[in-house]
């Protein structure tokens, strides 16, 4: 676990490092409208629509045992859940769009366009950092987990 | 004669890139920003998360065929596929924090150079990994994972 937290703390260090070296301020980067509606659909897939998966993923976390029939159903609530993220962010990305349509020609269409703007790149922006973060490293665990499990099971 | 193949497939895509780069009028030194190595770098370090230093080494020497080993090839290509994963997705968000950066300075031209040079060559560094290194890797490893399973 000690191990993790140095990696991912490293990790933050250089993008922090790469931050400073273009001056750019992390604060540029902050909308809470998609990180609270990202968050909140998160949640809602994590408690209603994947089934036991919270539960599994503590479980895959302290390193317990789960049958491969489990790590599988992990496996899937992830693809699934990563697939719900990014419906979600297109669903707030067309409400947007919609949103700068209907101020068409208004004086301050340019301003809601440039919001427009900044909500598509860091809609994208956010998903990345979640699928780097979060769903790439548990996925490879799961899989790594579930190939050594598939081996012990065909004894090779 | 494994090698003689890397050799040949190393010296046909550089030279494909140094002549698109010579038609092109770039320079080497053109592709250098430390800003955006250390982020993919930031991007790459993720791999470490899951597999162990030795694992990572035993997949490439499994995957460049300089000798046998207990790992498993598929473990082996799973940990090459996740580190041009990881460096892809790097280079991604680095294309966006760039294009985001100089959206935000339209009209400084100094800050505007820096931002597309996040912009691009972040996903320039993570994308030749991906083409130099992984790409052949892998297609290395399925080969060997092929032979596994037939014989």
């Amino acid at each position: 676990m000690l191990k993790r937290f140095f990696i991912v703390g490293l990790s933050g260090l250089l993008v922090f490092l790469s931050f400073l070296m273009n001056n750019q301020k992390l604060f540029d980067y902050y909308t809470p409208d998609l990180i609270l509606g990202l968050g909140l659909g998160g949640l809602a897939f994590a408690m209603v629509l994947g089934k036991g998966m919270p539960l599994a993923l503590l479980r895959l976390l302290k390193r317990e045992f789960l049958e491969a029939y489990q790590l599988q159903q992990l496996l899937a609530s992830f693809r699934h859940a990563w697939r719900f993220l990014l419906c979600l962010t297109g669903f707030f990305y067309l409400l947007q769009t919609l949103q700068i349509l209907t101020h068409a020609g208004d004086k301050k269409a340019l301003a809601y366009l440039g919001t427009w703007l900044a909500l598509s790149l860091l809609g994208g922006l956010y998903l990345i950092l979640l699928r780097w973060a979060v769903f790439l490293p548990l996925q490879a665990a799961v899989q790594k987990r579930l190939l050594s499990e598939i081996q012990e099971i065909s004894g090779v | 004669m494994k090698w003689i193949k890397s050799l040949f497939y190393f010296v046909l895509m550089g030279l494909a890139v140094s002549f698109f780069m010579a038609v092109n009028g770039l320079h080497g030194l053109d592709l250098w920003d430390p800003a955006s190595l250390i982020f993919i770098l930031a991007g790459w370090l993720f791999v470490f998360l899951n597999y162990s230093p030795s694992e990572i080494f035993q997949a490439f020497v499994q995957a460049l065929g300089l000798r046998n080993s207990d790992q498993s090839l598929k473990l082996s290509y799973q940990i090459l596929g996740n580190l041009g994963k990881y460096g892809l997705l790097a280079g991604a968000a680095c294309f966006l924090i760039g294009t985001v950066q100089a959206l935000g300075n339209l009209d400084d031209l100094k800050a505007l150079g820096m931002a597309l040079a996040l912009s691009l060559l972040g996903l320039i560094y993570a994308l030749g990994v991906y083409l130099f290194v992984v790409i052949p890797l892998q297609n290395a490893l399925q080969h060997q994972i092929c032979e596994q399973e037939v014989y």
